[in-house]
C-alpha cells in the first residue's frame, strides 16, 4: 500500500496494481471490519499514466467503507476477485469490455456492453470521436 | 360509410324498401381499413423516456383506448403496430429488425422522440447509437419531442388511424387511358 487519503469518514488506499488482489483479499478476510460487500467497481482513463481501476468496499458488519485504487498500464493485466465477490463478474466484463483491462482468472471475460465484433475500447480517451454523417 | 341506395336491383317496392331500412353496402376495401384502424395493437417496445410518455398515454391520464389503441401486447405476433419509443443502440437493432419481421401483414411503425427519429442527443459522434429507426425498419408516422408529449402520441396514432383509413388494399387502379 503505497497511499492514503480520506475523505468524508472514507478511506482511500492507492496500492500498486500487483498488490490488488491481495489487498482486497486482507481486507475481505480481515477479523474486525470485515469488508463483505463490493459495492461497486470501476474504471476511469488517467491517460499516460493508464487506466485506474478502483474497487468500493462495505462492511455490512460495521458499516464501514473503503476504497482501493490501482493504476494498470496499457498492456497488463491484474487478478479477477471473482473468487472472492462474484458479483464482480459482470463488473469486470464491463471493465474490459469498455476500458481493455484484461482480468486473469475471470471465468468468462467477454464484451457485455457494445455487440460482439465491436472493434476498440470505446472509454479510452484514446478511442476518439466517431462520426456516422 | 356512406350508403348508396341508386345501386339497388330491381325490385318489386316492398323488398326495396325492405332493403333500404336493413341492408348497407359497402366496400370490402372500406370495411376492412375501417376495423383495422379502430382496433391497432401495439406492441410494447420502449427502450427509454418516450416509453414513460407512452405508458402515461395508455394510462387513465390520457387513455388511449378512446380512440381504438387498445391493447399493447408483448408479443409481436399479436400486434398490429411497433411504437419505437427510445434510442435504438447498434446492440438493439437486430433485435428491433427480428421483432419487426414477426409481426404479421399488415403492419405499421411509428417513430416516437427524436431518437427514435434521427438519433436524437446521439446523433454526432456517438459510438453505439443508431441516427434514426428509419435506417433498419419503414417508418409511417414520425412524433417528433424529446419526449413527445401524450396529446402528441395521440395525434400520431390518429394520424395513423387516417392514414389505414384511406389507403386500397383490395382495388387494383387501372391506369388511365391518355385522351
Amino acid at each position: 500500500m503505497s497511499e492514503t487519503t480520506s475523505a468524508y469518514g472514507i478511506k482511500t488506499w492507492s496500492v500498486d496494481s500487483t498488490e490488488w488482489k491481495t489487498t482486497l483479499m486482507s481486507r475481505f478476510k480481515d477479523k474486525e471490519v470485515r469488508m463483505n460487500m463490493l459495492v461497486c467497481l470501476w474504471a476511469v482513463d488517467r491517460k499516460e499514466a493508464g487506466v485506474e481501476v478502483c474497487a468500493h468496499l462495505r462492511s455490512v458488519k460495521t458499516g464501514d467503507q473503503l476504497v482501493v485504487k490501482t493504476l494498470v498500464s496499457d498492456g497488463v493485466a491484474i487478478p479477477s476477485v471473482f473468487d472472492i465477490w462474484e458479483g464482480a463478474e459482470l463488473y469486470e466484463d464491463e471493465i474490459y469490455d469498455l476500458f481493455g483491462v484484461k482480468f486473469t482468472g475471470h471465468p468468462f471475460l467477454r464484451r457485455i456492453m457494445m455487440e460482439e465484433d465491436f472493434s476498440g475500447h470505446p472509454l479510452l480517451k484514446s478511442y476518439g470521436k466517431v462520426s456516422q454523417d | 360509410m356512406e350508403i348508396d341506395h341508386s345501386i339497388l336491383p330491381e325490385l318489386p317496392e316492398e323488398f326495396r324498401s325492405e332493403l333500404k331500412g336493413n341492408v348497407a353496402l359497402t366496400t370490402i376495401d372500406k370495411v376492412a381499413a375501417w376495423a383495422r384502424s379502430n382496433s391497432l395493437w401495439p406492441l410494447s417496445f420502449g427502450t427509454s423516456c418516450c416509453a414513460i410518455e407512452m405508458m402515461s398515454a395508455a394510462s387513465a391520464k390520457y387513455d388511449w383506448s378512446r380512440f381504438g389503441f387498445e391493447v399493447a401486447r408483448a408479443t409481436p405476433r399479436q400486434a398490429d403496430l411497433v411504437i419505437v419509443a427510445g434510442t435504438i443502440t447498434k446492440k438493439m437493432a437486430p433485435v428491433l429488425k427480428r421483432l419487426y419481421d414477426q409481426i404479421p401483414e399488415p403492419k405499421y411503425v411509428i417513430a416516437m422522440g427524436a431518437c427514435a427519429i434521427g438519433g436524437g442527443p446521439f446523433r454526432k459522434d456517438s459510438y453505439s447509437v443508431v441516427n434514426g429507426v428509419e435506417q433498419i425498419i419503414p417508418v409511417d408516422v414520425y412524433i417528433p419531442g424529446c419526449p413527445p408529449r401524450p396529446e402528441a402520441l395521440l395525434q400520431g396514432m390518429i394520424a395513423l388511424q387516417q392514414k389505414i383509413k384511406h389507403q386500397q388494399q383490395y382495388v387494383i387502379l387501372k391506369p388511365k387511358k391518355d385522351e
